[in-house]
């Protein structure tokens, strides 16, 4: 008797040991810390408490309402036609209350976060008193979903250590924050394979002014989802990832609103999670598990134009059910930022992807097309994308079950 | 450009290079080798001795398994078993109705559920809770009973909708119609009445289809001002008959004759073996009948694209290829399923997870629930991960309370190829 089998490399521990073994070199950080650290208080009454210059808070935002429509050729007439306004928030609080260390609370409200059961009948269509079946009714509620809750101590750039709750960076999507992102949301390949944020921790490095930004984590997965239900994982989620911009840094968004130099980077991410899972329902049922992710990505920039690209892999495995769950999806994205005067400034936005899901039993092949403009009306503030207006198409073409959906939305957004 | 070329050769990209490298090495998965089993799990037992009445296991797209217990001929009574993905099993669904067909096997799977179509009905099994129920069996609009005639073997499931094709019929109707199942509402639509109407004596003979290509056949016959025809009715997921083409004669088979489903190839061939032992091919530009010499046929399987006869030679499996004509290929003897039954010589280890916490127990004598070998069945073989289907083992048999001998049977995913 026999499994199917995973070789699973330990490509993070590989990938960190060559690095370092390529002898990059530790620099003084470049620029001073912005809190400096307090005085000896040497002259200070001994009975009265030491002086502290007073803790940095920053507290910031934004608000995100927006209006969509889509439809669905083949869809029953009540579904064929779908459209109504949606709205989404986020609340972010920055504290730097010690030198080198910080904390980072980020809320995300949502007017359609759960569904909530509101109503249960039972129904005898025999009229026997025994019955037949239930119906129950469901309703969205709107909720609040914890989207960073992080401590993080950086005495400089070239180490730092966060913990809480967090995105793995895996993708190049899961580390640009909701208000980053080149369209309203991310990319549907980068959601497939991983969405939401995770308990954990995890030690960065930034070398060179960004030139090389690597991390390694540990987490407790729960941003990566089970193919099978009532399971519970036990396991540590491994994840590594590493970035090289030979040219120079990028922002963590989509797109070149500073306009800046040619720049290209090239990246990879590792997650591998050996779990154990157990029936929910009994707590027995040991099986082992591994899930193992990979992505790469390329992005260049320059002068307002952007460009990236990103593939990623999901394949778990376990030795019960003799079945592979394997997966991958890829997605491109360009934009082109340009002002057309001091304060206004427009980006069209282009993006396509793909999703290959089930390869091994039952294939499924999506596609999905955005395009649309991306409009900045105060484009000379810091940081233009704060007011933007965008207009796209969405499209989603299922290959495999020959449907197509189309779409467009209209998203404001203002970041404060 | 230079700026470019230096960072190739630099350390960096060396560093990523063999992290790339690391990654995608970790990437590869290894299907179960040929003949070798996964973990083999208790189903349960049923009525009868091997070679047993039951039809090649399915599993949904969560991993969650469907064993059927039935025959199309020789019984007219039905036993689902539902293994669920993260373990355990339920079931024991027994709807079919009708008293001259049982079980013509699984029409399809989907999210968590998959139908089966038995006798006159149409059952949707889920793989959550192992519950059944039949699907339209009264007619909304008049309330008769409605008989599934003739079911398509695919389900198309979109975030649309989840719908099948059929052909039903009331007792009151003298022939039936054609119809979309929507199968998430419980409706018909795109009704569309037999033609021509005064057809006489009308029998399906086969069924079968491809969800890819969106298409499905009914192979009937029937009699007109005296005239017996036989045809292929091609139609496609809209429910609309797109081509009728005549078919050799098939007098000679029954209704319902043709064994399992009919498989299109990935050339749009339809091929299908009847109860004269006679495989039947067909496209949309005609068909012919093959008589099959040197083997005693079984079935006719479809594995990644191409058709194969299965059947036993010198009480051996052996296997043929089809070619896109329908010719018959040479006779190969089936090593992979000889490896399968070599694979059961001995003990086995079975997981009785009927009910958990699991046990862990032995079997000896283990072989073959159905068929006269392992794969080699009417049905074509469920895709369930790449180069492994699903097949059924027996164990021990006993006799019951009344004399009714009955017979352990056990679920495991196996490596499998065709030649």
């Amino acid at each position: 008797m026999s499994v199917p089998r995973a070789c699973v490399g330990s490509g993070v521990v590989v990938t960190l040991a060559l690095c370092s073994a390529a002898g990059f070199a530790v620099e003084a950080p470049t620029k001073p810390p912005t809190v400096t650290a307090p005085a000896p208080a040497a002259k200070q009454d001994a009975e009265s408490p030491p002086e502290r210059p007073p803790a940095k808070v920053r507290v910031g935002g934004y608000l995100k309402p927006g209006a969509g429509i889509r439809y669905r050729a083949d869809a029953l007439p009540k579904d064929r036609l779908d459209y109504g306004f949606s709205g989404g928030a986020g609340l972010s609080v920055v504290a730097e209350p010690f030198p080198y260390w910080s904390g980072q609370l980020k809320l995300q409200f949502s007017s359609e976060v759960f569904s909530a059961v509101t109503g249960v009948q039972l129904f005898d269509l025999g009229g026997d008193g025994r019955p037949d079946g239930l119906v129950y009714t469901t309703k969205a509620v709107p909720g609040v979903t914890l989207r960073e809750a992080a401590v993080k101590f950086e005495p400089t750039p070239l180490f730092g250590l966060r913990a809480g709750v967090m995105r793995i960076p895996f993708s190049l999507q899961q580390q640009s924050a909701n208000t980053g992102l080149m369209f309203p949301t991310r990319a549907r390949p980068n959601e497939i394979f991983l969405s939401g944020a995770d308990f954990g921790a995890q030690l960065r490095t930034r070398i060179k002014d960004g030139r090389v930004i690597a991390s390694l984590g540990a987490y407790n997965g729960d941003s990566l989802g089970l193919q099978i239900e009532n399971q519970t994982a036990r396991g540590v989620v491994l994840s590594g990832r590493v970035d090289a911009n030979p040219l120079g840094d990028f922002a963590l968004q989509g797109g070149d609103h500073a306009r800046g130099p040619f720049r290209f980077g090239v990246g990879a991410g590792l997650l591998f999670r050996p779990a154990t899972l157990f029936d929910e329902r009994t707590g027995t049922e040991e099986k082992s598990f591994q899930d193992l992710r990979i992505s790469g990505s390329i992005r260049v920039a320059a002068r307002g134009f952007y460009f990236a690209a990103e593939y990623l892999r999901r394949q778990q495995l376990d030795d019960y059910s003799g079945r592979a769950h394997v997966a991958d999806g890829a997605y491109a994205q360009a934009a082109f930022f340009f002002p057309l005067s001091r304060s206004f400034a427009v980006e069209p936005i282009l993006r396509a992807g793909f999703v290959h899901e089930d390869q091994t039993f039952d294939p499924r092949l999506t596609g999905y097309t955005d395009a649309g403009i991306n409009v900045f009306p105060v484009a000379d503030a810091e940081r233009p994308s704060d007011v933007k207006v965008t207009v796209q198409y969405l499209g989603e073409r299922r290959f495999t079950e020959q449907e197509d959906a189309h779409g467009g939305a209209l998203t404001l957004q203002l970041r404060f | 450009m230079r700026r470019a070329s230096r960072f190739i050769l630099s350390k960096w990209f060396r560093c990523l290079s063999l992290f790339a490298c690391a990654a995608s090495a970790a990437s590869c998965v290894e299907p179960l080798p040929v003949g070798e089993y996964g973990t083999f799990r208790y189903v349960g037992q049923v009525r009868g001795s091997t070679p047993l009445n039951l039809l090649p296991p399915i599993a949904d797209r969560e991993g969650n398994a469907y064993v059927l217990y039935g025959d199309k001929n020789a019984l007219l009574e039905v036993q689902l078993f539902v293994g669920h993905a993260e373990g355990g099993w339920s079931g024991g669904c027994t709807i079919t109705f009708g008293n001259d067909v049982g079980a013509h096997g699984f029409v399809g799977k989907g999210e968590e559920r998959a139908w089966y179509w038995s006798g006159e009905s149409l059952v949707k099994s889920s793989g959550r809770t192992g519950g059944c129920s039949p699907v339209l069996e009264f007619d909304p609009a008049s309330g008769a009973r409605l008989n599934f005639r003739a079911v398509v073997p695919w389900v198309r499931e979109t975030p649309s909708q989840t719908i099948l094709l059929a052909w039903i019929q009331s007792l009151t109707d003298p022939v039936p119609f054609q119809a979309v199942i929507d199968l998430e509402q419980g409706v018909y639509t795109e009704l569309q009445e037999f033609s021509p109407r005064e057809a006489e004596n009308l029998v399906v003979i086969g069924t079968g289809g491809d969800r890819d290509a969106a298409e499905g056949v009914v192979v009937v016959r029937y009699t007109l001002d005296g005239q017996v025809r036989t045809e292929a009715r091609f139609i496609n997921q809209k429910g609309q008959t797109v081509e009728t083409k005549a078919l050799p004669s098939m007098d000679d088979v029954p209704e319902y004759g043709i064994k399992g489903f009919f498989q299109r190839s990935d050339a749009g061939l339809y091929a299908g073996l009847d109860s004269q032992g006679q495989v039947l091919a067909f496209d949309r530009s005609g068909g012919k009948r093959s008589v099959v010499t040197g083997m005693t046929p079984v079935g006719v399987h479809l594995f990644q694209g191409e058709h194969w006869l299965v059947g036993t030679e010198n009480d051996q499996p052996v296997i043929a290829r089809l070619d896109d004509d329908g010719g018959i290929g040479k006779n190969k003897v089936w090593k992979a399923s000889i490896d399968a039954a070599k694979e059961l010589k001995g003990t086995i280890d079975v997981l009785d997870d009927r009910s958990l916490p699991s046990s862990q127990i032995e079997w000896k004598n283990a072989r073959t629930a159905m068929g006269p070998f392992p794969f080699v069945h009417a049905h074509t073989l469920d895709r369930y991960a790449d180069g492994t289907t699903t097949w059924l083992v027996a164990g021990p048999s006993f006799t019951a309370s009344g004399g009714e001998e009955r017979t352990a049977i056990a679920h495991a995913p196996v490596g499998v190829s065709y030649p």
